[in-house]
């Protein structure tokens, strides 16, 4: 008997498939450009001292729809901000930073510290990535880590 | 907080990943690997009900169940890509196979409000409507097909036995036309649309993280629709009317893990449940929904509750917590230690369902009854 179980019963219906461009958000692309000009902006927000605006500058654009090369940058100009806000402040001082994001910008933070413990330089500064998740995880719950596992919108 | 104590029946340790209580409330029935256990429940809720019959007729999983809104049939569907309709005949109940028409698994079943029709979503990106054909003397199925692509894992029914919402794990949840000629009478429009042939979609609309819609449901009134997805937000949708983008989409966040299931306890409130082992009722209106209460205090991660000494606790059996320490227990330090009873010692969590809340359904006005993987049937007053 034929081994029901191995035959490829999508093949038979390929217009049904759902292909991964198609799960991919409906959202506008992010250019190398824009991210640069950020990047920019967050620095010479950094030298005046305007920590908090520097992180939000940084969270308020995520290249959600970009190269992986585009979004690595960002990873970069983000850890730069976190390693900043803790190297000028107490590490009981990061709560009161969270506490002024919004549920989407804190959304998104979380996404950049498990971005940011995936890549080499942010496993030398592992300390610091987890202080900031403890902290943040302390005042937002469980549920933006649900969120950085089951969106689709990828940093 | 609710002023009376759930009620709780402990029916095995197999997951229920589906329950349902006939609409008289004498008879509960729920889903065990491939059969479906009936029991009957007596009007005094605090006896245990007593197992009836044991439904047998898949092969595999079921993953659905539900009673017609006149009691007398039993509606089943499975991951044999099988639905059955079990009718009772004075001394046992027997099955009639549906055509469905699917070559995978079967989802979710509900029988439509006035109980002609009913609905099987499945992985085969299809939604079968189902009726009874008279003069073939079968259940009979029309596919809504597009522009589904992934898997349905919710469907919900309009008060018009028309309309019918379904969620999907590409994160959408549409709005179809269900109107089948000879059966359905021409409904009176609403928000939703007023020309409804067969497969019109009426809504269709995506959560902002893509993430798996769980289930949906229309409010009581059907004029907004509710879902909760697997990036624990809850969603709700007020549409404007035919053509027209939705009045508002509410889209709630919240900090717990996912919900599996909700009910609408009145078309301003729903109770929602899930991983999070607590239900959590939300109030709100078109301009914003809140969290309003937890029924159950809850001891988590972030925050801490002084546990309860509840004595009087279902299980006579350990529990399989309890069995995986005592397990522990002999392999580490090679004796074996009875499990403590009490507070903390018996229980893993703080709340009645030790494991995920798989699905909810409407008791009463004020009591939702809920199943779990834990193998319990709560119910609960809201």
């Amino acid at each position: 008997m034929e081994d029901w179980r191995r035959i490829d019963i999508d093949a038979y219906e390929p217009e049904n498939h759902l292909s991964k461009e198609e799960l991919l958000p409906n959202l506008p692309a992010t250019s190398l450009s824009e991210i640069q000009t950020v990047s920019k902006q967050v620095r010479t927000l950094l030298s005046q001292g305007k920590f908090l605006d520097a992180l939000k500058l940084g969270l308020q654009y995520p290249p959600y729809i970009a190269s992986e090369d585009i979004k690595s940058l960002h990873t970069e100009t983000i850890f730069e901000i976190l390693c900043s806000i803790k190297n000028n402040h107490n590490l009981t001082e990061l709560s009161s930073f969270i506490k002024q994001l919004s549920s989407d910008e804190q959304d998104i933070l979380v996404k950049y510290l498990y971005k940011t413990m995936n890549t080499s330089y942010g496993q030398k500064q592992g300390g610091l990535i987890l202080s900031w998740y403890e902290k943040t995880v302390e005042i937002t719950g469980l549920g933006p880590i649900v969120r950085f596992l089951s969106d689709r919108r990828t940093v | 907080m609710s002023s009376e104590s759930p009620i709780v029946y402990q029916l095995g340790h197999l997951p229920i990943k589906d329950h349902v209580f006939s609409p008289d409330r004498g008879l509960l029935a729920i889903t065990k690997d491939n059969e479906v256990e009936v029991y009957q429940v007596s009007s005094n809720l605090s006896v245990r009900p007593k197992l009836f019959t044991t439904l047998k007729g898949h092969d595999k999983t079921v993953t659905s169940v539900d009673i017609s809104p006149d009691g007398t049939r039993i509606l089943t569907c499975s991951q044999d890509r099988n639905a059955l309709v079990w009718e009772f005949d004075g001394q046992d109940y027997k099955p009639t196979l549906v055509l469905l028409r699917i070559n995978r698994a079967a989802t979710v079943c509900k029988w439509s409000p006035n109980g002609q029709k009913f609905a099987v979503g499945s992985s085969d990106r299809v939604i079968a409507i189902c009726y009874y054909e008279a003069e073939n003397d079968w259940w009979v199925s029309k596919h809504l097909k597009k522009p589904l692509k992934s898997t349905i894992t919710s469907l919900s029914w309009h008060p018009n036995n028309v309309l019918i919402a379904s969620g999907s794990t590409d994160g959408h949840v549409r709005v179809f036309s269900s109107f089948i000629k000879g059966i359905d009478e021409k409904p009176e429009p609403t928000v939703w649309g007023s020309k409804l042939p067969f497969q019109t979609l009426c809504g269709d609309f995506i959560n902002e993280t893509g993430a798996w819609i769980h289930d949906v449901s229309f409010s009581p009134d059907g004029d907004s629709l509710g879902f909760v997805s697997h990036d624990s937000t809850i969603g709700i949708i007020y549409p404007e009317g035919e053509g027209l983008p939705p009045k508002s989409i509410i889209n709630v966040k919240t900090e717990y893990l996912p919900f599996k299931s909700f009910v609408f306890l009145t078309n301003n409130k729903l109770v929602v449940g899930g991983h999070n082992c607590n239900l959590i009722v939300f109030e709100g209106d078109e301009s914003d929904w809140k969290e309003s209460f937890k029924v159950e205090s809850q001891k988590d991660l972030i925050n801490d509750v002084p546990v309860h000494g509840n004595g009087d606790e279902d299980d006579e059996e350990i529990s399989s917590h309890q069995a995986l320490n005592m397990f522990k227990q002999m392999d580490l330090k090679g004796r074996v230690n009875k499990p403590t009873n009490g507070a903390g010692g018996s229980k893993a969590l703080t709340t009645i369902h030790q494991n995920t809340i798989a699905s909810i359904k409407l008791f009463s006005a004020n009591k939702v009854s809920t199943s779990g993987i834990d193998g319990k049937v709560v119910i609960f007053t809201v």
